[in-house]
């Protein structure tokens, strides 16, 4: 293995390191939220034994909560599976709309606890391209640590796949604020993931945002490949 | 006897709703809130003997929270409670008491009374 291909084995190692803890963490939370039922259940059910009433209305509050709890671990867990399956194959024919959609599934923990809200805009049509989808949801997870960064808490970053006449992409728009470390080395992880994706990444200004557009590349990147599959 | 007042602030709503639904089966009077700036905000309106609050939030965190009660509200005592594994780098200095979640009703009993006494 030479320096550059450690170099992109590290980075890969990193982000799915960070996703899949922000998830675990957000499991955590779940299993957390799910004792704490079970303990008010146990209180209710001591309350009961003590001769006192239990209303079926709280006991139908309780049953909510716990199924709403329930529902948002299988979520993540899917999620989790999929994305970890991601590296099965590292060159797909996949579409983007899913591709992009899968990744704000598995990073919203980030955006939630900068205080950002992330919108979602997807093209009508599937956006099929052949490419290496854990690269790409590296580059789109890195813009968006940029544009959470630079906007700061309380704002929204919107989030669009698209495809103009060089190709596929996405863009990621937000305030415009100040740079920071952590902006800058985002920005510097971005540029060697759009090469390698055979695609570029770019800035423009409108207004007071800045639109971060990632052309994602239509062929196949350098590096490997392997027959296609659809996912 | 006046029970005791805690204010519970995490960026979990379900965690905090049942936690505050327990503390006031075993007597303590519980207030919630999802975010620091309200909660900070109703604490200008409303005293607390305790505040519980997660380290880790978007916006105010646990630990500014924790400075702004001690500044201005001396008398009220301040948890932090954390899922993360403990302090981080920065932390080891500052001196405050921490419950790692996940943590048992009663265990948040426990430093209630240590901290503000009987109900």
């Amino acid at each position: 293995m030479n320096d550059g291909q450690e170099h992109e084995s590290e980075r890969d190692l990193t982000f799915f390191g960070v996703i899949t803890t922000s998830m675990t963490h957000e499991l955590a939370n779940v299993i957390l939220i799910i004792e704490q039922i079970g303990g008010l259940l146990e209180d209710l059910l001591e309350k009961h034994r003590a001769g006192q009433p239990v209303s079926c209305e709280r006991l139908s509050v309780i049953e909510d909560r716990l199924s709403r709890q329930t529902r948002r671990a299988s979520t993540l867990i899917r999620n989790l599976n999929r994305f970890a399956h991601g590296i099965d194959q590292r060159i797909l024919e996949f579409d983007l709309n899913s591709l992009v959609r899968e990744l704000l599934g598995v990073s919203s923990r980030f955006a939630d606890s900068r205080g950002v809200k992330v919108e979602s805009l997807y093209s009508r049509e599937e956006i099929r391209m052949r490419s290496d989808p854990f690269a790409l949801q590296q580059a789109v997870f890195a813009g968006l640590r940029r544009a959470f960064s630079i906007c700061g808490p309380g704002n929204s970053v919107q989030v669009a796949v698209g495809r103009d006449r060089s190709g596929p992409m996405v863009t990621i728009q937000g305030p415009r604020g100040v740079e920071s470390s952590t902006s800058t080395a985002q920005m510097d992880l971005l540029q060697p993931l759009m090469t390698k994706l055979g695609g570029a990444v770019s800035t423009k200004r409108k207004g007071t945002d800045e639109i971060l557009i990632l052309h994602v590349g239509a062929g196949e990147p350098t590096g490997k490949s392997s027959p296609a599959v659809k996912r | 006897m006046e029970s005791i007042k805690v204010l519970l602030i995490d960026d979990e709503e379900e965690f905090i709703s049942t936690l505050l639904e327990r503390l006031e089966f075993r007597g303590i009077a519980a207030k919630a809130f999802t975010t620091g700036a309200e909660a900070l905000d109703h604490l200008k309106r409303e005293h607390f003997d305790a505040v519980v609050a997660d380290l880790k939030m978007p916006g105010i965190d646990g630990m500014e929270i924790k400075r702004t009660v001690e500044r201005e509200y001396p008398d009220t005592k301040v948890l932090l409670v954390t899922g993360h594994g403990g302090r981080e780098s920065g932390d080891e200095e500052a001196e405050f008491d921490i419950l790692m979640k996940p943590f048992g009703i009663e265990a948040l009993l426990e430093w209630i009374r240590g901290a503000v006494g009987n109900p």
